[in-house]
């Protein structure tokens, strides 16, 4: 009877182990740091996740990228995929994402390239969760995290459902949700 | 033999009930035509707003539509509740306006300091030194137009025609041209005029000049198909008619 008691004793302490394993969570989580021999990089994470928040603890910026790669001689960060949510806290968020990216803490700044795509989650009253509004697609974009601005010298393009627009250049202001586009601009309105 | 009923009454009901549910359906999702073709605008540079859905397109800026064009300094343009860019203002000095069809060989032009386009109605509003000039060439090869100069034009376009044209201004001056001569040249303060059926209607300190004289009313009214014109006195109006002398050959 005793030896029974023992074995449900045992076998419910390795099952809660185990959840416990599963689902708590680590500090380290995701994110796996090595030392690297290549005089390039001193060291490199994959499956970064990074967050920024305000003075009042709220969750403002977060960058997620496959891989992160720093290099000692620019001080900057090459990111693979990498993904960047903006203003998460407020009515209107913006995702980033492209094939590669630099990242400098000293300017902060990042340089996303290729196939760069913006698109904008906007709340309304009528609305109260996120839609999925304005995408802006383009091949370069240099996104300053101090000003909260974006900018490009590249072709651009921004579509919703109602509207396709074409420009050369490109200025975007996330707290004022301003977009300026600096030539040749063509837009079609979908009627 | 229940069985038998009872899956025959199932059959019926589901067919029944997959019947009423694609009518309701059906109804429920009308076809959407697309009345109108596709706008396109395109300047020098461009600014959107994301909070208030309004667009500001500047610097040699120019709306086309099939057989339709607005140039302009900057062409501005808003989103309405249900995210469609309904209402397009074009400012400039001036902001010109013109739509050509050729199968009918005619040809409207419109110039302002600012011009309001309500996209899904058709509708024009014309506004400071307004000037819309109508022009067509008819069967007989000659020309018909009518001019008009105004402080505010409003034209209804959607059916071309039939153009609905309200005008008013402290002068109004018109002028309807038939086979290449002047029919009609006219100053009032209101102008009310249908390209369908011809009728004009002018109001306020009405001056109309026509082949027989000059008309002075509170009221005119004219068509210029029909060559028939009424008018009356108004409170602070007289009617009064200076007959032209005849040159005799």
């Amino acid at each position: 009877m005793n030896r029974i008691k023992l074995n449900r004793w045992l076998i419910s302490s390795l099952v809660l182990i185990m959840l416990a394993l599963v689902f708590l969570p680590s500090d380290k989580q995701g994110t796996q740091i090595e030392q690297l021999n290549e005089v390039e990089a001193d060291y490199f994470m994959v499956a970064v996740e990074m967050k920024q928040f305000d003075a009042d603890g709220k969750l403002t910026n977060q960058l997620m990228s496959d891989k992160l790669e720093h290099l000692i001689k620019n001080d900057v960060s090459v990111l693979t995929n990498p993904l960047i949510v903006f203003n998460q806290s407020s009515d209107s968020e913006w995702e980033l994402s492209s094939k590669s990216g630099m990242l400098s803490e000293k300017n902060q700044v990042i340089e996303l390239e290729q196939s760069v795509k913006m698109v904008n989650f906007n709340q309304t009253n009528e609305t109260p969760s996120l839609q999925r509004g304005t995408t802006i697609a383009t091949d370069s974009l240099l996104i300053n995290l101090k000003e909260n601005t974006a900018s490009t010298k590249k072709f651009v393009t921004i579509s919703d459902s109602n509207f396709r627009t074409k420009s050369k250049g490109l200025s975007v202001n996330f707290d004022d949700q301003i977009i300026n586009l600096e030539s040749n601009v063509t837009t079609e309105i979908f009627q | 033999m229940k069985k038998t009923l009872t899956f025959i009454f199932s059959t019926i009901f589901l067919l029944v009930a997959s019947t009423g549910s694609l009518s309701i359906r059906a109804s429920e999702t009308p076809i959407q035509l697309k009345s109108q073709a596709n706008i396109i605008l395109k300047s020098d540079r461009s600014k959107l707003d994301g909070k208030t859905g309004m667009f500001e397109h500047c610097g040699n800026a120019l709306l086309t539509q099939p057989g339709l064009r607005i140039s302009a300094d900057c062409l501005i343009g808003r989103k309405n509740e249900q995210g469609n860019f309904d209402f397009i203002a074009a400012k400039g000095s001036p902001a010109i306006f013109e739509q050509e069809n050729l199968g009918k060989k005619e040809y409207l032009k419109i110039t302002a300091n600012l011009i309001e386009y309500k996209v899904p109605v058709q509708q024009f509003i014309i506004l400071e030194n307004a000037a819309l000039n109508l022009a067509s060439t008819n069967e007989q090869n000659t020309q018909d137009s009518v001019q008009i100069l105004a402080h505010k034009i409003a034209l209804d376009n959607i059916n071309t025609s039939s153009r609905k044209i309200d005008a008013q201004g402290s002068p109004l001056k018109m002028v309807l041209v038939k086979a290449g001569n002047t029919d009609l040249r006219a100053e009032s303060k209101k102008l009310s005029y249908d390209t369908g059926n011809s009728n004009l209607e002018l109001s306020e300190e009405v001056i109309a000049n026509l082949e027989l004289g000059q008309i002075t009313a509170g009221v005119f009214n004219y068509n210029s198909e029909s060559k028939v014109s009424s008018f009356e006195k108004s409170e602070q109006q007289q009617i009064e008619i200076i007959q032209k002398k005849k040159n005799n050959p």
